[in-house]
Protein backbone atom coordinates (compact mmCIF):
# COMPACT_ATOMS: atom_id res chain seq x y z
CA UNK A 1 0.00 0.00 0.00
CA UNK A 2 1.10 3.52 -0.76
CA UNK A 3 2.33 5.21 2.42
CA UNK A 4 0.14 8.26 1.72
CA UNK A 5 -3.53 7.75 2.57
CA UNK A 6 -4.68 11.08 1.17
CA UNK A 7 -3.22 12.88 -1.83
CA UNK A 8 -4.56 16.29 -2.84
CA UNK A 9 -3.28 18.21 -5.79
CA UNK A 10 -4.28 21.79 -6.57
CA UNK A 11 -7.77 21.44 -5.14
CA UNK A 12 -10.12 24.39 -5.56
CA UNK A 13 -13.50 24.69 -3.84
CA UNK A 14 -15.52 27.90 -3.64
CA UNK A 15 -18.68 28.85 -1.74
CA UNK A 16 -20.09 31.71 -3.77
CA UNK A 17 -17.14 34.01 -4.38
CA UNK A 18 -15.21 32.82 -1.31
CA UNK A 19 -12.50 30.19 -1.66
CA UNK A 20 -12.84 27.40 0.91
CA UNK A 21 -9.86 25.57 -0.62
CA UNK A 22 -7.57 27.35 -3.03
CA UNK A 23 -4.82 25.44 -4.84
CA UNK A 24 -4.74 23.10 -1.86
CA UNK A 25 -2.00 20.49 -2.17
CA UNK A 26 -1.18 18.08 0.62
CA UNK A 27 -0.20 14.46 1.35
CA UNK A 28 -1.25 12.69 4.54
CA UNK A 29 0.99 9.84 5.70
CA UNK A 30 -0.44 6.45 6.63
CA UNK A 31 -0.46 5.10 10.19
CA UNK A 32 0.15 8.45 11.85
CA UNK A 33 -1.84 11.02 13.77
CA UNK A 34 -2.01 14.17 11.71
CA UNK A 35 -3.18 17.43 13.23
CA UNK A 36 -5.06 19.67 10.81
CA UNK A 37 -4.64 23.09 12.36
CA UNK A 38 -5.59 26.62 11.50
CA UNK A 39 -7.93 29.47 12.37
CA UNK A 40 -11.68 29.46 11.70
CA UNK A 41 -12.41 29.59 7.99
CA UNK A 42 -9.06 28.07 7.03
CA UNK A 43 -10.82 25.27 5.12
CA UNK A 44 -10.29 22.37 7.57
CA UNK A 45 -13.92 21.19 7.63
CA UNK A 46 -14.25 21.53 3.85
CA UNK A 47 -11.15 19.35 3.48
CA UNK A 48 -12.66 16.71 5.79
CA UNK A 49 -15.99 16.79 3.94
CA UNK A 50 -14.16 16.39 0.66
CA UNK A 51 -12.31 13.35 2.00
CA UNK A 52 -15.75 11.90 2.84
CA UNK A 53 -17.05 12.69 -0.65
CA UNK A 54 -19.70 15.05 0.77
CA UNK A 55 -18.40 17.99 -1.25
CA UNK A 56 -16.60 17.79 -4.57
CA UNK A 57 -13.62 19.75 -5.76
CA UNK A 58 -14.24 22.18 -8.61
CA UNK A 59 -10.67 21.74 -9.78
CA UNK A 60 -7.78 19.52 -8.85
CA UNK A 61 -7.37 15.89 -7.99
CA UNK A 62 -7.92 13.97 -4.78
CA UNK A 63 -7.25 10.34 -3.84
CA UNK A 64 -8.35 8.77 -0.57
CA UNK A 65 -7.01 5.29 0.24
CA UNK A 66 -6.09 4.94 -3.42
CA UNK A 67 -9.53 5.82 -4.82
CA UNK A 68 -11.62 8.84 -5.70
CA UNK A 69 -13.55 9.83 -2.55
CA UNK A 70 -17.24 8.92 -2.44
CA UNK A 71 -19.70 6.87 -0.42
CA UNK A 72 -17.88 3.72 -1.55
CA UNK A 73 -14.66 4.75 0.23
CA UNK A 74 -16.52 5.70 3.40
CA UNK A 75 -16.69 2.08 4.54
CA UNK A 76 -12.99 2.44 5.39
CA UNK A 77 -13.28 5.78 7.17
CA UNK A 78 -14.75 6.69 10.55
CA UNK A 79 -15.83 10.31 10.55
CA UNK A 80 -16.84 12.62 13.37
CA UNK A 81 -18.49 15.58 11.64
CA UNK A 82 -18.03 19.17 12.74
CA UNK A 83 -20.76 20.44 15.14
CA UNK A 84 -22.41 17.03 15.06
CA UNK A 85 -25.05 15.89 17.50
CA UNK A 86 -26.31 12.39 18.17
CA UNK A 87 -29.91 11.14 17.86
CA UNK A 88 -31.63 12.53 20.94
CA UNK A 89 -33.90 9.53 21.47
CA UNK A 90 -31.03 7.01 21.52
CA UNK A 91 -29.54 5.53 24.63
CA UNK A 92 -25.84 4.61 24.64
CA UNK A 93 -26.90 1.00 24.00
CA UNK A 94 -29.12 1.99 21.08
CA UNK A 95 -26.37 4.15 19.57
CA UNK A 96 -24.03 1.14 19.70
CA UNK A 97 -26.70 -1.03 18.03
CA UNK A 98 -27.14 1.61 15.32
CA UNK A 99 -23.39 1.61 14.69
CA UNK A 100 -23.21 -2.18 14.73
CA UNK A 101 -25.96 -2.39 12.10
CA UNK A 102 -24.84 0.41 9.82
CA UNK A 103 -21.12 1.09 10.22
CA UNK A 104 -18.76 -1.51 8.72
CA UNK A 105 -15.99 -2.60 11.05
CA UNK A 106 -17.75 -1.51 14.25
CA UNK A 107 -16.20 -3.50 17.05
CA UNK A 108 -18.84 -4.03 19.73
CA UNK A 109 -16.43 -5.43 22.28
CA UNK A 110 -14.11 -2.45 21.99
CA UNK A 111 -17.09 -0.07 22.10
CA UNK A 112 -18.21 -1.57 25.41
CA UNK A 113 -14.74 -1.21 26.89
CA UNK A 114 -14.60 2.38 25.69
CA UNK A 115 -18.03 3.11 27.16
CA UNK A 116 -16.78 1.90 30.55
CA UNK A 117 -13.59 3.92 30.24
CA UNK A 118 -15.50 7.03 29.20
CA UNK A 119 -17.96 6.56 32.05
CA UNK A 120 -21.01 6.21 29.81
CA UNK A 121 -23.88 4.24 31.27
CA UNK A 122 -25.55 2.01 28.60
CA UNK A 123 -29.05 3.10 29.61
CA UNK A 124 -28.25 6.82 29.53
CA UNK A 125 -30.36 8.72 27.01
CA UNK A 126 -28.68 11.29 24.73
CA UNK A 127 -31.45 13.83 25.43
CA UNK A 128 -30.38 13.88 29.08
CA UNK A 129 -26.63 14.01 28.45
CA UNK A 130 -24.26 16.94 28.87
CA UNK A 131 -22.41 18.12 25.74
CA UNK A 132 -19.28 16.42 27.02
CA UNK A 133 -21.02 13.07 27.48
CA UNK A 134 -22.57 13.31 24.02
CA UNK A 135 -19.16 14.15 22.52
CA UNK A 136 -17.67 11.10 24.25
CA UNK A 137 -20.42 8.92 22.82
CA UNK A 138 -19.80 10.22 19.30
CA UNK A 139 -16.08 9.68 19.66
CA UNK A 140 -16.74 6.14 20.90
CA UNK A 141 -18.83 5.43 17.77
CA UNK A 142 -15.88 6.54 15.63
CA UNK A 143 -12.90 5.01 17.33
CA UNK A 144 -14.53 1.65 18.01
CA UNK A 145 -14.33 0.90 14.31
CA UNK A 146 -11.70 -1.32 12.74
CA UNK A 147 -11.08 0.88 9.72
CA UNK A 148 -7.85 2.22 8.23
CA UNK A 149 -8.67 5.89 8.76
CA UNK A 150 -10.41 8.07 11.34
CA UNK A 151 -11.33 11.74 10.78
CA UNK A 152 -12.18 13.80 13.84
CA UNK A 153 -13.37 17.31 13.06
CA UNK A 154 -13.23 19.46 16.21
CA UNK A 155 -13.97 16.65 18.68
CA UNK A 156 -13.34 18.95 21.67
CA UNK A 157 -15.52 21.84 20.58
CA UNK A 158 -17.66 23.18 23.45
CA UNK A 159 -16.55 20.46 25.85
CA UNK A 160 -15.38 20.90 29.44
CA UNK A 161 -11.79 20.17 30.42
CA UNK A 162 -12.60 16.91 32.25
CA UNK A 163 -14.31 15.47 29.17
CA UNK A 164 -11.48 16.75 26.95
CA UNK A 165 -8.88 15.00 29.07
CA UNK A 166 -10.89 11.81 29.06
CA UNK A 167 -11.27 11.94 25.27
CA UNK A 168 -7.55 12.57 24.76
CA UNK A 169 -6.75 9.73 27.16
CA UNK A 170 -9.02 7.46 25.14
CA UNK A 171 -7.38 8.50 21.89
CA UNK A 172 -3.87 7.88 23.23
CA UNK A 173 -4.96 4.46 24.44
CA UNK A 174 -6.59 3.68 21.11
CA UNK A 175 -3.64 4.86 19.03
CA UNK A 176 -1.25 2.59 20.89
CA UNK A 177 -3.54 -0.40 20.22
CA UNK A 178 -4.22 0.12 16.52
CA UNK A 179 -2.33 1.22 13.43
CA UNK A 180 -4.97 3.54 12.10
CA UNK A 181 -4.38 6.84 10.39
CA UNK A 182 -6.02 9.61 12.36
CA UNK A 183 -6.74 13.14 11.16
CA UNK A 184 -7.69 15.50 13.93
CA UNK A 185 -8.65 19.14 13.65
CA UNK A 186 -8.77 21.15 16.84
CA UNK A 187 -8.24 24.57 18.38
CA UNK A 188 -7.17 22.97 21.66
CA UNK A 189 -3.57 22.60 20.46
CA UNK A 190 -1.96 22.72 23.87
CA UNK A 191 -3.92 19.71 25.12
CA UNK A 192 -3.86 17.70 21.92
CA UNK A 193 -0.33 18.30 20.71
CA UNK A 194 1.10 15.22 22.38
CA UNK A 195 -1.08 13.18 20.00
CA UNK A 196 0.38 14.54 16.78
CA UNK A 197 3.03 12.79 14.68
CA UNK A 198 2.50 15.06 11.72
CA UNK A 199 0.85 18.47 11.32
CA UNK A 200 -0.68 20.53 8.56
CA UNK A 201 -1.20 24.23 9.20
CA UNK A 202 -3.87 25.75 6.96
CA UNK A 203 -4.81 29.31 6.14
CA UNK A 204 -7.27 30.72 3.59
CA UNK A 205 -7.80 27.36 1.98
CA UNK A 206 -4.09 26.66 1.48
CA UNK A 207 -1.34 24.79 3.28
CA UNK A 208 0.75 27.27 5.21
CA UNK A 209 3.18 24.76 6.67
CA UNK A 210 3.41 21.00 6.98
CA UNK A 211 5.88 18.62 8.57
CA UNK A 212 6.76 16.07 11.21
CA UNK A 213 5.63 17.20 14.66
CA UNK A 214 8.92 16.23 16.29
CA UNK A 215 11.00 18.27 13.83
CA UNK A 216 8.73 21.29 14.17
CA UNK A 217 8.77 21.03 17.95
CA UNK A 218 12.58 20.91 17.92
CA UNK A 219 12.65 24.05 15.78
CA UNK A 220 9.90 26.06 17.47
CA UNK A 221 9.41 24.69 21.01
CA UNK A 222 5.80 23.61 20.81
CA UNK A 223 2.93 23.47 18.33
CA UNK A 224 1.14 26.18 20.23
CA UNK A 225 4.15 28.52 19.95
CA UNK A 226 4.41 27.77 16.26
CA UNK A 227 0.66 28.34 15.83
CA UNK A 228 0.93 31.74 17.49
CA UNK A 229 3.90 32.65 15.27
CA UNK A 230 2.09 31.64 12.10
CA UNK A 231 -1.25 33.30 12.77
CA UNK A 232 -0.20 36.33 14.80
CA UNK B 1 -26.05 -6.91 3.03
CA UNK B 2 -27.86 -4.06 1.19
CA UNK B 3 -31.25 -5.52 2.13
CA UNK B 4 -30.19 -5.93 5.74
CA UNK B 5 -28.93 -2.31 5.82
CA UNK B 6 -32.09 -1.07 4.12
CA UNK B 7 -34.26 -2.67 6.79
CA UNK B 8 -32.18 -1.11 9.58
CA UNK B 9 -32.36 2.29 7.93
CA UNK B 10 -36.13 2.05 7.48
CA UNK B 11 -36.55 0.96 11.08
CA UNK B 12 -34.33 3.80 12.28
CA UNK B 13 -36.31 6.35 10.24
CA UNK B 14 -39.76 4.92 10.91
CA UNK B 15 -39.53 5.11 14.68
CA UNK B 16 -40.65 8.51 15.80
CA UNK B 17 -38.07 10.14 17.99
CA UNK B 18 -39.32 10.97 21.45
CA UNK B 19 -36.68 12.90 23.28
CA UNK B 20 -38.98 13.97 26.11
CA UNK B 21 -37.90 13.05 29.56
CA UNK B 22 -39.89 10.34 31.39
CA UNK B 23 -40.46 12.81 34.17
CA UNK B 24 -43.06 14.68 32.06
CA UNK B 25 -44.38 11.83 29.92
CA UNK B 26 -47.59 11.49 32.01
CA UNK B 27 -48.29 15.20 31.57
CA UNK B 28 -47.91 14.93 27.81
CA UNK B 29 -50.30 11.97 27.80
CA UNK B 30 -52.88 14.01 29.74
CA UNK B 31 -53.40 16.45 26.85
CA UNK B 32 -54.58 13.96 24.18
CA UNK B 33 -56.84 12.31 26.77
CA UNK B 34 -58.36 15.68 27.67
CA UNK B 35 -58.84 16.61 23.99
CA UNK B 36 -60.46 13.21 23.30
CA UNK B 37 -62.89 13.64 26.24
CA UNK B 38 -63.89 17.17 25.19
CA UNK B 39 -64.21 15.96 21.57
CA UNK B 40 -66.54 13.08 22.52
CA UNK B 41 -68.76 15.39 24.61
CA UNK B 42 -68.89 17.94 21.76
CA UNK B 43 -69.58 15.23 19.17
CA UNK B 44 -72.43 13.77 21.27
CA UNK B 45 -74.10 17.20 21.60
CA UNK B 46 -73.57 17.94 17.89
CA UNK B 47 -75.06 14.64 16.68
CA UNK B 48 -78.01 14.92 19.09
CA UNK B 49 -78.77 18.45 17.84
CA UNK B 50 -79.71 17.08 14.40
CA UNK B 51 -77.30 19.42 12.55
CA UNK B 52 -74.68 16.72 11.99
CA UNK B 53 -74.10 14.87 8.69
CA UNK B 54 -71.69 11.85 8.71
CA UNK B 55 -69.81 13.08 5.64
CA UNK B 56 -68.55 15.97 7.79
CA UNK B 57 -66.29 13.36 9.37
CA UNK B 58 -64.44 13.05 6.08
CA UNK B 59 -64.04 16.70 5.09
CA UNK B 60 -60.78 17.25 6.90
CA UNK B 61 -59.21 14.28 5.12
CA UNK B 62 -58.82 16.29 1.88
CA UNK B 63 -55.84 17.84 3.72
CA UNK B 64 -54.15 14.46 4.21
CA UNK B 65 -52.12 14.62 0.93
CA UNK B 66 -50.44 17.75 2.32
CA UNK B 67 -49.65 15.74 5.41
CA UNK B 68 -47.97 13.00 3.32
CA UNK B 69 -45.73 15.67 1.81
CA UNK B 70 -44.81 17.11 5.21
CA UNK B 71 -44.03 13.70 6.70
CA UNK B 72 -41.33 13.08 4.07
CA UNK B 73 -40.12 16.68 4.04
CA UNK B 74 -39.67 16.73 7.82
CA UNK B 75 -37.83 13.39 7.92
CA UNK B 76 -35.00 14.76 5.80
CA UNK B 77 -35.12 18.29 7.16
CA UNK B 78 -34.92 17.00 10.73
CA UNK B 79 -31.51 15.39 10.10
CA UNK B 80 -30.11 18.80 9.27
CA UNK B 81 -31.90 20.65 12.07
CA UNK B 82 -30.88 18.13 14.72
CA UNK B 83 -27.21 18.09 13.70
CA UNK B 84 -27.27 14.43 12.65
CA UNK B 85 -27.00 15.17 8.93
CA UNK B 86 -23.25 14.45 8.79
CA UNK B 87 -23.71 10.97 10.27
CA UNK B 88 -26.44 10.16 7.79
CA UNK B 89 -24.62 11.54 4.74
CA UNK B 90 -21.35 9.81 5.52
CA UNK B 91 -22.91 6.34 5.72
CA UNK B 92 -21.14 4.11 3.20
CA UNK B 93 -24.19 3.24 1.12
CA UNK B 94 -25.53 4.46 -2.20
CA UNK B 95 -27.42 7.73 -2.00
CA UNK B 96 -30.43 6.03 -3.58
CA UNK B 97 -30.49 3.45 -0.79
CA UNK B 98 -30.42 6.18 1.88
CA UNK B 99 -33.14 8.19 0.13
CA UNK B 100 -35.29 5.09 -0.50
CA UNK B 101 -35.10 4.07 3.16
CA UNK B 102 -36.31 7.48 4.35
CA UNK B 103 -38.97 7.42 1.65
CA UNK B 104 -40.19 3.96 2.65
CA UNK B 105 -40.39 5.05 6.29
CA UNK B 106 -42.42 8.12 5.22
CA UNK B 107 -44.79 6.04 3.08
CA UNK B 108 -45.32 3.57 5.93
CA UNK B 109 -46.06 6.41 8.31
CA UNK B 110 -48.49 7.91 5.76
CA UNK B 111 -50.31 4.55 5.53
CA UNK B 112 -50.42 4.38 9.31
CA UNK B 113 -52.02 7.88 9.45
CA UNK B 114 -54.67 6.87 6.88
CA UNK B 115 -55.46 3.73 8.86
CA UNK B 116 -55.83 5.74 12.06
CA UNK B 117 -58.12 8.21 10.24
CA UNK B 118 -60.15 5.30 8.84
CA UNK B 119 -60.58 3.67 12.24
CA UNK B 120 -61.52 6.98 13.87
CA UNK B 121 -64.16 7.91 11.28
CA UNK B 122 -65.55 4.37 11.37
CA UNK B 123 -65.85 4.46 15.16
CA UNK B 124 -67.40 7.93 15.15
CA UNK B 125 -69.90 7.10 12.40
CA UNK B 126 -70.85 3.95 14.34
CA UNK B 127 -71.27 6.04 17.50
CA UNK B 128 -73.38 8.59 15.54
CA UNK B 129 -75.68 5.79 14.35
CA UNK B 130 -76.27 4.81 18.00
CA UNK B 131 -77.16 8.38 18.92
CA UNK B 132 -79.33 8.98 15.87
CA UNK B 133 -81.06 5.97 14.24
CA UNK B 134 -81.30 7.95 10.96
CA UNK B 135 -77.57 7.25 10.47
CA UNK B 136 -77.89 3.50 11.07
CA UNK B 137 -78.90 0.57 8.86
CA UNK B 138 -78.55 1.12 5.10
CA UNK B 139 -77.13 4.60 5.55
CA UNK B 140 -74.30 3.24 7.68
CA UNK B 141 -73.55 0.53 5.08
CA UNK B 142 -73.45 3.12 2.31
CA UNK B 143 -71.22 5.34 4.42
CA UNK B 144 -68.73 2.53 5.11
CA UNK B 145 -68.58 1.71 1.41
CA UNK B 146 -67.95 5.34 0.42
CA UNK B 147 -65.46 5.76 3.27
CA UNK B 148 -63.54 2.65 2.16
CA UNK B 149 -63.28 3.86 -1.42
CA UNK B 150 -62.29 7.36 -0.33
CA UNK B 151 -59.51 6.25 1.99
CA UNK B 152 -58.31 3.74 -0.60
CA UNK B 153 -58.07 6.58 -3.08
CA UNK B 154 -56.17 8.74 -0.59
CA UNK B 155 -53.66 5.93 -0.07
CA UNK B 156 -52.77 6.19 -3.77
CA UNK B 157 -51.56 9.77 -3.19
CA UNK B 158 -48.92 8.80 -0.65
CA UNK B 159 -46.12 7.70 -3.06
CA UNK B 160 -46.27 10.89 -5.12
CA UNK B 161 -46.68 13.36 -2.26
CA UNK B 162 -43.98 11.72 -0.11
CA UNK B 163 -41.50 11.74 -3.02
CA UNK B 164 -42.35 15.35 -3.73
CA UNK B 165 -41.81 16.26 -0.06
CA UNK B 166 -38.44 14.55 -0.10
CA UNK B 167 -37.36 16.24 -3.32
CA UNK B 168 -38.44 19.66 -1.98
CA UNK B 169 -36.38 19.10 1.15
CA UNK B 170 -33.26 18.24 -0.88
CA UNK B 171 -33.77 21.17 -3.25
CA UNK B 172 -33.87 23.46 -0.19
CA UNK B 173 -30.51 22.16 1.00
CA UNK B 174 -28.79 22.32 -2.37
CA UNK B 175 -27.45 24.72 -4.95
CA UNK B 176 -30.88 24.42 -6.61
CA UNK B 177 -32.44 26.40 -3.75
CA UNK B 178 -33.71 29.17 -6.12
CA UNK B 179 -36.23 26.57 -7.35
CA UNK B 180 -37.74 26.31 -3.88
CA UNK B 181 -40.58 28.88 -4.36
CA UNK B 182 -41.72 26.91 -7.40
CA UNK B 183 -41.65 23.71 -5.38
CA UNK B 184 -43.83 25.29 -2.67
CA UNK B 185 -46.31 26.59 -5.28
CA UNK B 186 -46.42 23.04 -6.64
CA UNK B 187 -47.05 21.80 -3.11
CA UNK B 188 -50.00 24.19 -2.73
CA UNK B 189 -51.51 23.04 -5.99
CA UNK B 190 -50.69 19.35 -5.79
CA UNK B 191 -52.39 18.31 -2.54
CA UNK B 192 -56.11 18.50 -3.12
CA UNK B 193 -55.71 19.97 -6.63
CA UNK B 194 -54.99 16.42 -7.67
CA UNK B 195 -58.20 15.26 -6.01
CA UNK B 196 -60.24 17.99 -7.78
CA UNK B 197 -58.80 17.06 -11.15
CA UNK B 198 -59.18 13.33 -10.92
CA UNK B 199 -62.61 12.97 -9.36
CA UNK B 200 -66.15 13.84 -10.36
CA UNK B 201 -68.20 15.36 -7.59
CA UNK B 202 -71.90 14.71 -7.76
CA UNK B 203 -72.54 17.79 -5.69
CA UNK B 204 -69.77 19.82 -7.28
CA UNK B 205 -71.34 23.22 -6.64
CA UNK B 206 -71.42 22.55 -2.91
CA UNK B 207 -67.73 21.65 -2.83
CA UNK B 208 -66.00 18.29 -2.41
CA UNK B 209 -68.05 15.72 -0.59
CA UNK B 210 -66.11 12.50 -0.09
CA UNK B 211 -69.38 10.67 0.43
CA UNK B 212 -70.44 11.32 -3.16
CA UNK B 213 -67.12 11.14 -4.89
CA UNK B 214 -66.15 8.87 -7.76
CA UNK B 215 -62.82 8.77 -9.60
CA UNK B 216 -62.77 9.73 -13.27
CA UNK B 217 -62.35 6.78 -15.62
CA UNK B 218 -58.81 7.87 -16.46
CA UNK B 219 -57.86 8.65 -12.82
CA UNK B 220 -56.28 5.24 -12.29
CA UNK B 221 -53.89 5.93 -15.16
CA UNK B 222 -53.15 9.23 -13.47
CA UNK B 223 -52.32 7.32 -10.30
CA UNK B 224 -49.97 5.00 -12.22
CA UNK B 225 -48.30 8.05 -13.80
CA UNK B 226 -47.90 9.57 -10.32
CA UNK B 227 -46.11 6.40 -9.16
CA UNK B 228 -43.68 6.73 -12.07
CA UNK B 229 -43.20 10.42 -11.24
CA UNK B 230 -42.50 9.43 -7.61
CA UNK B 231 -39.73 7.08 -8.78
CA UNK B 232 -38.19 9.83 -10.89
CA UNK B 233 -38.33 12.28 -7.98
CA UNK B 234 -36.57 9.77 -5.74
CA UNK B 235 -33.82 9.33 -8.33
CA UNK B 236 -33.54 13.14 -8.59
CA UNK B 237 -33.29 13.41 -4.77
CA UNK B 238 -30.45 10.87 -4.74
CA UNK B 239 -28.66 12.76 -7.50
CA UNK B 240 -28.99 16.07 -5.65
CA UNK B 241 -27.72 14.40 -2.48
CA UNK B 242 -24.68 13.11 -4.34
CA UNK B 243 -23.72 16.17 -6.34
CA UNK B 244 -25.58 19.32 -5.38
CA UNK B 245 -25.78 19.50 -1.59
CA UNK B 246 -24.75 22.76 0.01
CA UNK B 247 -22.79 21.88 3.14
Amino acid sequence: MNNQVIECQHIVKKYGSKFALNDFTVSIPAGKVTGILGPNGAGKSTFFRMVMGLVRPEQGHMQVLGSRPGWQTNKDIAYLPDRARWYADHTVEKAMQWAENLLPGFNRERAEKLADFMDLDRSMKVAGMSLGQEARLMLLICIARDVPMILLDEPFSGIDIVSRERIIGTLIDNISETEQTILLSTHEIDEAESLFDHVVFMENGQVRLTGEAETLRAEHGSMETLYRKLYR
Amino acid sequence: MAQHVFMHLVKHDAIRRRARSKEYSRWWLAYPVLVALVGIVYFTIYVSSGEFQPQYLLYWTVALPYGFFMIAFARTHRERQNGTFGWWLSLPYSRFLLVSAKYTASVLYGIFCVLIAFVLTTLLSGYASLLNPMFGGDFLKQFFKAEFLWYGYLLCFIPFMAAYGMLTSFVGMSYLKPLLPLMWIGFGLSGNGFIWLTTKWQAFKEGPDPLHFAPQAWSWWGIVASFVAAGLMLAASAKIMEKQLRL
